[in-house]
C-alpha cells in the first residue's frame, strides 16, 4: 500500500528533477544568445508599452491600414510556415512514408510553437485583446465570418499539435502509462488536424477575399484560398529542411549517426514534393493571370513585382528543386528551400501590405518598434524550441522502455 | 450575298484557358515522370586492382581512404576462420 510518505518523497524527487531541468544547458554567451537576448528584452519593453499607451504608442497603423506586419508576417507567413506538420504527419501517420518518421517530433514541436507564437502574436494587434475569448465563448460573433472559422481552427490546431507531441512529454517525465494513452490518441489526431489544417491555411488567404478593392489585381483573386493552401505544402516543406539543416548542425551530438546519412535522403524527398507542389502552383498563378485578363497591367511597375514574385521566387526554386532532386544534390535542395521560404515572405507580404492599399496616398511601412517586437517572437520561439530539443527527446532516440512498450502493442496487435 | 468571314476569339471563349490546362497535364505527366528519374550524383567508385593486394585479397576499399569497418568484418572474419579451425 502507497503511504503518504512514498507519495511526498515521490513528488520531491520529481520537483527536484523539474528543477535541475530548469537549468541552462550548454554555454551561455554563445554568438546567437549575444544576439538575440538585447533584441528579446528590447521586444519586451515595447510590448510594455503597447499594452499601457495602445498599439498607436508602437506601430504605423491607422484606420486606413488596420493590419500591418504583425499580421502580413507574424501571422500569415508564420502560419504558412508551419505547414510542414500537417504535410509531413499525413505523409507518415496516413500514407505510411516512414522515410520521413525521424523528423515528425521535429517538425511537429516547430509546427506546435510557431501556432502558439505567430497566432498568439495576435494578441498583440487586438486593439481590445480582452475580447480575443469572444469567438470562443459565442459572444459577438458571426457563424459565417472568416475570422470566426479562423480562430476556432487556431485554437483546435494548437490542441490536436499538444496531443501529437504530449508522447514525447510523457517520454521525457517517464510517465509510461500515460505516453501509452497518448500514443493511442495520435492517429485519430493527425487526421483532426490535417483537416483542420487544410481549411484554416484556405481560410487565411479567404480572409483577403473582403479586401476586393484594396488588393491590386494582379494579387487579387477569387482563387486567394486555393493559392494559400497549394503554397503552404511547398512553405512548410522548405521551413523543414531550413530547420533540419540548422538542427541537424546545432543538435548533432543528439542525433544518431547512423541518422545523419538518412538526412540527406529525407532532404530530397521533401524537395521533390516542394517542387510538384510548386509546379502546380506556378500552373495556377499563369492560369488565374490569364482568367483575370491582366494583360493591360504588362508594363506596369507592379507587373514587374509581380514577376519578381512568380518568376524569381516561384519558378526558379522549383526548377532548382528539380534539378536538385534529378542530379540528387543536397545542397542545391538547401539553396532552393531558402529562395522558397523568401519567395512565400513576399508574397505574403504582397497580399496583406505591399499591394493592400496600393492606391493610398499614406502608403504603410512597419515602424522599428514592429519589426522589434517580430524578432522578438521569432528569438522566444527558437529559446523555446532550443530548451525543448536539449532536454525531450525530439531528435535523439526515445527511451528504452518505449520500444518495449511498442514490443508489446505490436504482439498484442 | 457571302457571310463575313469570323475568326473564334480564344479570349472570349477561354480556349486560351483549356489550352493552359491541357498543356499542364502533359507537362506535369513529363515534369514528374522525369523527377522518378533521378541520377546519383557520382558514380560509386570501382575498387582499384592497387588495393587489392596481396595481404588483403578481399579488400574492397577505394585507395587513399581508410576503412574501418572493412577491417573489422575481415578481422571478425579471419578469427572466425581460426576458430573454425581449433575446433
Amino acid at each position: 500500500m502507497t503511504t503518504r510518505a512514498e507519495i511526498m518523497s515521490e513528488m520531491g524527487a520529481f520537483l527536484r528533477f523539474l528543477r535541475s531541468e530548469m537549468r541552462p544547458k550548454g554555454k551561455l554567451f554563445t554568438p546567437f544568445n549575444i544576439i538575440s537576448l538585447p533584441i528579446m528584452l528590447a521586444g519586451a519593453v515595447l510590448v510594455v508599452i503597447r499594452f499601457a499607451k495602445g498599439l498607436g504608442a508602437v506601430t504605423n497603423l491607422s484606420q486606413e491600414t488596420p493590419w500591418g506586419f504583425w499580421i502580413g508576417f507574424d501571422v500569415v507567413t508564420g502560419v504558412a510556415f508551419a505547414g510542414g506538420a500537417y504535410v509531413i504527419t499525413f505523409m507518415v501517420y496516413i500514407m505510411k512514408a516512414e522515410k520521413y518518421h525521424p523528423i515528425v517530433r521535429a517538425t511537429v514541436l516547430n509546427g506546435l510553437l510557431a501556432y502558439m507564437f505567430y497566432a498568439g502574436a495576435l494578441m498583440l494587434d487586438l486593439g481590445r485583446p480582452w475580447n480575443i475569448i469572444n469567438p470562443i465563448i459565442g459572444n459577438s460573433f458571426g457563424y459565417n465570418s472568416i475570422l470566426f472559422l479562423v480562430a476556432w481552427h487556431f485554437m483546435l490546431y494548437m490542441f490536436a499539435e499538444f496531443i501529437e507531441f504530449s508522447p514525447v512529454v510523457a517520454e521525457w517525465l517517464g510517465l509510461r502509462r500515460l505516453r501509452k494513452i497518448l500514443a493511442g490518441l495520435t492517429l485519430g489526431t493527425v487526421i483532426f488536424g490535417v483537416t483542420l489544417s487544410t481549411l484554416h491555411q484556405s481560410g487565411l488567404g479567404a480572409l483577403f477575399l473582403l479586401a476586393k478593392s484594396k488588393i491590386h489585381p494582379l494579387w487579387y483573386t477569387e482563387f486567394l484560398p486555393i493559392l494559400f493552401l497549394v503554397s503552404s505544402v511547398f512553405a512548410g516543406l522548405s521551413m523543414i529542411i531550413f530547420e533540419g539543416t540548422i538542427s541537424h548542425k546545432v543538435f548533432a551530438n543528439q542525433i544518431d549517426p547512423k541518422r545523419h546519412g538518412s538526412f540527406d535522403e529525407i532532404v530530397l524527398g521533401l524537395g521533390k514534393g516542394a517542387t510538384v507542389a510548386m509546379f502546380l502552383y506556378f500552373f495556377f498563378k499563369v492560369l488565374i493571370f490569364v482568367h483575370g485578363k491582366h494583360w493591360s497591367y504588362i508594363g506596369d511597375p507592379w507587373f514587374w513585382w509581380y514577376m519578381v514574385e512568380v518568376i524569381g521566387f516561384v519558378l526558379i526554386p522549383c526548377m532548382l528543386f528539380a534539378r536538385a532532386v534529378t542530379t540528387q544534390n543536397v545542397s542545391l535542395v538547401k539553396i532552393a528551400s531558402i529562395a522558397t521560404l523568401i519567395g512565400i515572405i513576399l508574397n505574403r507580404l504582397n497580399v496583406s501590405i505591399i499591394a493592400f492599399n496600393w492606391t493610398s496616398a499614406n502608403p504603410y511601412y512597419p515602424s522599428v518598434a514592429e519589426i522589434v517586437i517580430t524578432l522578438m517572437v521569432i528569438f522566444t520561439e527558437i529559446w523555446v524550441f532550443r530548451w525543448v530539443v536539449n532536454r525531450m527527446p525530439v531528435l535523439r532516440e526515445a527511451p528504452f522502455w518505449v520500444n518495449e512498450q511498442q514490443e508489446s502493442e505490436r504482439k498484442a496487435a | 450575298m457571302m457571310e463575313s468571314m469570323s475568326y473564334v476569339n480564344i479570349f472570349e471563349t477561354k480556349g486560351l484557358e483549356y489550352l493552359l490546362v491541357i498543356s499542364f497535364l502533359i507537362g506535369f505527366i513529363y515534369f514528374v515522370r522525369r523527377l522518378s528519374y533521378s541520377r546519383p550524383a557520382t558514380a560509386p567508385a570501382e575498387t582499384p586492382e592497387s588495393t587489392k593486394t596481396a595481404a588483403n585479397p578481399d579488400m574492397v576499399c577505394p585507395a587513399g581512404a581508410d576503412c574501418p569497418y572493412e577491417r573489422q568484418r575481415m578481422a571478425a572474419e579471419k578469427e572466425d576462420q581460426k576458430t573454425a579451425v581449433v575446433t
